[in-house]
């Protein structure tokens, strides 16, 4: 076996041990590191996150990297631990009505906030009135469409109605933008409560020691963790004191100072290192949305043609991408949906494996001729030149570099524009540009792909429908999959979704984005939800 | 003029600062022909590797020869540290040294305008250029310009400020020169040294300035390559692959002290009280 | 002198208002819609709301509470009104008061400000004085080569450094810490080093020129020992430039901070103005720059009033 093999087939090896540990979640969910030995309580940990958070209130704000920290303080109504597996969180049961508009749910008795009131009925009406309060500014009131509002029918069993069917009520409730927070916190602490939530989760808020140290501390009280956590009473970790770093460089220095236990994105480039030494563990979760990539404008410009847009596809190397941009900490896309998607279709390494010869037949069949004094192709005289539109920044601004380089070299120019998130979604509402940047974080398949590819979602403002596709197949399908209830049946329209994609090399899938984080060998047992986010409830320090 | 030229010439410090400074322009304008590889050209099997007879200063995380980008990187950097400068000093010295000079509401305007601009921060005014005109040489260019024409503009003004007050300027406007005729030849040269060694640090911080917006991914589009944003890039190879960041800062530092010791050079050949009292202590020279 | 500082804060005014209309038009002259921004951020785990979901309804509200409906003129003069109470309005995406969020940064950058620049100030007069006493010698030569490095040194290279030198290696210091005074010590060396490096180059050069002035030379030729002459006068005449310098340098430093406050992970407004510029965050940047517009008025006010004790014959007019 060629070298070149033995790391393919090893990376393969070890996304399936991802995919594994994931969809075996129900059982021991994936932990990080030798559980050897009994839990110790006891001990601090110092958490380096490499963002700068503003907003806590988890029925407030939505991030995706904020959900990290906010799912160590708020627990929700119910846990997803497969596509279609939903178990008890605070509630404990809940009836589903036939035409999925009413969700009846019995809630734990013994429940409680951190500043001691209990957990009932009231608190979930109330939750869901605040969200729907135009005085909230929450930016979740995507996440309850067509409500008719919420009945407490005893202290402790409530019913959700809405106007129309909601399909994916329970799993957005698991998905972290609806867990309770206390009614009496909410009023208590007014505008200072997006820094100080209060939730029923298995660490609470103790202070902020300046802007950019948060202090959490074990919640004495805690016991409801979730059965599959296999531990439901207070953490073992005594406190969890969050440092919010942006340079990687620094957050690493901290790793190897000791100053730290846990550190989210240790620098790509010392990845290797930490792995091969025995007193660091690194944990690498894939995203569970849509790759990211480039989608290809429809609408103007030579992406218009299909052999234009299949070249740009074939010339490009997934592998180089993963290997000298993220030093391996990534996968290559495999299809326009993550590998840790259940609605997964694996295509790419099919239709598109990296085959640079076979651009450049496509393009020549195409009309388009290389000139060899410019080494660019024409066609009627015009040059094949691209604008990729993309924000400026690690990694995008690398990505873009190297691709442009391959792409270059299939007689492709491609322009690169760096800018702000702002300009550059700006230049995506005009249309102005051929290649463009997505990737999405979301859970369900209906939210990547309807948003993305329907005729109705062409960008301006948050529709994500870059490349301008106008399709009345795609957008039949995507509308059957909306609808559906039954899981199997989605996953084939959805695969078929992903087929029609690549039929029409409507985007070039490149990379799987994913969450990567370091710690010492001495930190035990932090685990991963479904959604790969680090859950600290059962982890404890090895003295 | 010819004879300012000679002294510069014989200036041991003054000749090294040029003849540093001519390398650099040399490799930067001939890169093309000079350079050993293409500097957008990638080799992914090539990625990383210690510097070598056949990469001298090894080569980036794509592949592409450090040495070659760094030719093509001092056009850039060298640009913009030039061109910026200029559009700040020639603004800064004519409205430094109108307000000085005249005084009264004249200054008072110039330098209320002027403290509009300083007081508002650079970074902001730079991210905003970038942000409204979108990000570019050009740009980048004015942004860093336009943001040091008051810090030229005061120094100007407080060397003027001090030195109208001297004896023999007080004298030679009671003597009635005019206005014009005092500033260019009492005032100015009193300006003219601090000018002339802020105006060269100033190069060095436009070449850093344009450093810090590539840190803060505002930087010239790739493929371009630019010592600031080079690294930038490098810096988390700090102890992987430390020919990424040694040799764009080395070259960064060099030319920045090759444009300092020719400042200092021009300054000590035109400053007559300078050569006077240098005269008078060595003899020989 | 008296009259001169009621006249000198009096112009101040206008410097701020110049600021306000600024950074207010720039605010508003750059791309993307801060109600979109705020509602159809994408990254969440769940859906946030797509465009089209975003009712008439829901976006006229959200304009209004923000209060971006109203003409723009009358949304300047809303601002400057508040303001002048010192209500600098609460940001778009926390929510919080923008005058509480600026007091929790505000103490880190002026602990880290004052550290840099105390250290850079006395730094640089010490070293430049001393290159110009041994004015054309190795000493000299070695100090404005290190002076020369640290001018060309950008600020988060040179704390990368630091912190691997005097944090990995040697564990002088912390990583990651942000509270006592050695959590300051690097990133004060990080800022002040090229303000101390400009100090001395320019303390040298004009103390080499004054050296050579006629009174100084009348005052050695009288006997008066070589140190004395140099501290009593040439010195307080080279710090003129100096003083210049330290107030420019004060603008250059919010931009400096931003750099160090983000390769130190400290808080501090530098960081917050531009992650809030980056976000359309109206009120804290507007917040930040008129802060920053006030201090650089006091402090160039304070230096104005030095030019007058370095050199009596500068008078306040």
């Amino acid at each position: 076996m060629s070298k070149r093999q033995s790391t393919r087939f090893a990376l393969r090896g070890w996304a399936a041990a991802i995919a594994i540990a994931v969809v075996a979640a129900a059982a021991p969910p994936s932990g990080s590191g030798p559980a050897a030995g009994a839990p110790q309580p006891g001990g601090r940990i110092v958490w380096v996150d490499s963002r700068t958070h503003d907003n806590f209130d988890a029925n407030v704000n939505v991030s995706r990297y904020t959900a990290w920290i906010q799912n160590q303080i708020y627990d929700p109504l119910v846990w997803q631990i497969d596509p279609d597996r939903f178990v008890p969180g605070l509630a404990e049961s809940w009836q589903v009505g036939a035409d999925r508009t009413t969700y009846t749910f019995k809630l734990r008795k013994d429940a409680t906030f951190h500043d001691g009131m209990p957990f009932n009925a009231q608190a979930v009406k109330f939750m869901f009135e605040r969200i729907l309060d135009p005085e909230t500014k929450s930016r979740r009131v995507g996440e309850l469409p067509n409500y008719g509002g919420t009945d407490v029918v005893d202290p402790y069993t409530v019913r959700v109605r809405f106007t129309k069917p909601y399909n994916q009520f329970l799993e957005n409730l698991a998905g972290g933008g609806l867990p309770p927070a206390s009614p009496a916190g909410v009023r208590a602490r007014g505008k200072d409560f997006a820094r100080l939530p209060v939730g029923t989760g298995p660490f609470f808020v103790k202070e902020w020691r300046d802007e950019k140290t948060m202090v959490l501390e074990r919640n004495p009280r805690y016991k409801w963790g979730p059965a599959f956590l296999k531990h439901a009473n207070p953490p073992y970790l005594e406190e969890i004191v969050l440092r919010f770093v942006t340079e990687p460089t620094t957050r690493l220095l901290a790793l190897e100072t000791g100053e730290t236990q846990f550190v989210s994105y240790p620098p790509e480039e010392e990845i290797e290192r930490l792995r091969r030494n025995a007193n660091y563990q690194v944990s690498v979760q894939v995203e569970s949305g849509l790759v990211q990539n480039f989608p290809l404008n429809f609408a103007s410009g030579p992406t218009r043609e299909l052999p234009v847009r299949q070249a740009l596809n074939f010339a490009i190397s997934r592998k180089r991408v993963a290997q000298l941009v993220f030093f391996n900490t990534v996968n290559p896309a495999r299809g326009p949906l993550s590998s840790r998607n259940w609605a997964f279709w694996r295509g790419v390494d099919n239709y598109f494996p990296h085959d640079p010869l076979r651009a450049g037949r496509i393009l020549d069949e195409a009309g388009w001729k290389l000139n060899p004094t410019t080494k660019i192709r024409e066609k009627a005289g015009q040059p094949l030149r691209l604008r990729l539109v993309t924000a400026a920044g690690f990694p995008d601004a690398k990505v873009a570099e190297l691709a442009q380089a391959m792409w270059r070299e299939a007689g492709i120019d491609v322009r690169v524009e760096l800018m702000s998130d702002a300009a550059a979604r700006k230049r995506y509402e005009e249309g102005t540009f051929e290649i463009g940047r997505l990737g999405l974080g979301f859970f369900d398949p209906d939210s990547v792909l309807y948003g993305s590819y329907h005729s109705t979602m062409i960008e301006g403002g948050g529709r994500w429908n870059r490349g301008r596709i106008v399709s009345r197949d795609l957008d039949a399908m995507l509308e059957a999959g909306r609808i559906s209830t039954n899981t199997a049946e989605r996953r084939q329209i959805y695969q078929r979704v992903q087929k029609w994609l690549l039929d029409n090399a409507a985007i070039v899938p490149v990379w799987e984005h994913t969450y990567v984080f370091a710690s010492p060998a001495t930190l035990r047992n932090v685990q991963y939800n479904l959604r790969g986010q680090p859950m600290f409830h059962a982890a404890w320090m090895a003295k | 003029m010819s004879a300012l030229l000679r002294r510069l010439v014989r200036h041991p410090l003054a000749s090294t600062g040029a003849l540093i400074l001519g390398v650099f322009l040399v490799a930067a304008v001939f890169a093309d022909a000079l350079a050993p590889y293409r500097p957008e050209a990638v080799n992914a099997d090539r990625a990383l590797l210690a510097p070598s007879p056949e990469h001298w200063m090894g080569t980036d995380r794509i592949g592409r020869d450090v040495l070659s980008r760094i030719m093509h990187g001092g056009q850039l950097s060298l640009r913009i540290g030039l061109i910026s400068v200029a559009i700040g000093a020639t603004a800064g010295l004519l409205l430094g040294g109108v307000a000085g000079y005249r005084g009264g509401w004249i200054d008072d305007a110039i330098m209320r305008v002027l403290d509009v601009l300083l007081a508002f921060p650079n970074i902001l005014l730079a991210l905003a250029v970038v942000g409204v005109a979108g990000p570019g040489l050009t740009n980048l260019m004015i942004a860093v310009g336009v943001a040091s024409i008051p810090g030229f503009a005061r120094l100007v003004r407080g060397s003027v400020l001090s030195a109208r007050e001297h004896d023999y300027v007080v004298a030679a406007q009671a003597l009635g020169a005019s206005g014009a005729r005092v500033f260019r030849l009492h005032l100015l040269p009193n300006v003219f040294a601090p000018f002339l060694v802020y105006a060269t640090l100033n190069v060095a911080l436009a070449i850093l300035n344009g450093s810090g917006l590539s840190y803060l991914g505002l930087g010239p589009a790739p493929p371009a390559s630019e010592w600031g944003l080079m690294l930038s890039d490098g810096r988390a190879f700090l102890r992987r692959a430390w020919w990424l960041t040694a040799f764009p800062g080395i070259a960064i530092m060099l030319a920045v002290m090759a444009i300092n010791l020719l400042g200092d050079g021009i300054r000590d050949v035109t400053d007559p009280k300078l050569l006077r009292a240098r005269g008078g202590e060595r003899p020989r020279s | 002198m008296g009259s001169f500082l009621l006249r000198r804060l009096w112009t101040g005014i206008p410097v701020l208002l110049g600021v306000s209309v600024l950074v207010f038009g720039m605010l508003h002259f750059l791309p993307g819609d801060p109600v979109m921004m705020m509602l159809t951020q994408p990254g969440g785990q769940a859906r946030p709301m797509l465009a089209s979901e975003v009712s008439d309804d829901l976006y006229k509200r959200m304009q209004q509470q923000l209060g971006l409906d109203r003409p723009l003129h009358e949304q300047f003069l809303n601002f400057l009104g508040r303001a002048v109470r010192g209500d600098l309005g609460s940001s778009f995406r926390s929510d919080l008061p923008v005058a509480q969020t600026i007091a929790r940064n505000l103490p880190f950058t002026l602990e880290l400000a004052a550290a840099a620049l105390s250290v850079s100030i006395a730094a640089g007069v010490l070293f430049g004085t001393l290159a110009a006493l041994r004015h054309r010698t190795w000493a000299d030569t070695a100090l404005m080569a290190v002076a020369v490095s640290g001018v060309s040194m950008p600020s988060f290279w040179l704390g990368l450094m630091l912190l691997l030198v005097f944090a990995l290696e040697l564990r002088w210091f912390p990583v990651v810490a942000t509270q006592g005074w050695r959590a300051l010590v690097l990133p004060a060396a990080a800022l002040g080093f090229r303000a101390a490096a400009i100090i001395a180059r320019l303390v040298r050069s004009s103390l080499i020129e004054t050296l050579h002035q006629d009174y100084v030379r009348t005052a050695r030729a009288k006997g008066l020992p070589g140190t004395g002459v140099v501290l009593r006068h040439a010195l307080r005449n080279s710090l003129i430039p100096v003083a210049t310098v330290v107030g420019l340098q004060f603008g250059n430093l919010l931009g400096g901070a931003v750099i160090v406050e983000s390769v130190f992970g400290r808080p501090g407004i530098g960081q917050l103005a531009v992650q809030a510029i980056l976000e359309k965050d109206f009120p804290v940047v507007q917040g930040v720059v008129l802060l920053t517009a006030v201090t650089y008025v006091i402090v160039n006010l304070l230096i104005d009033i030095s030019y007058g004790w370095l050199d009596p014959r500068v008078r306040y007019r």
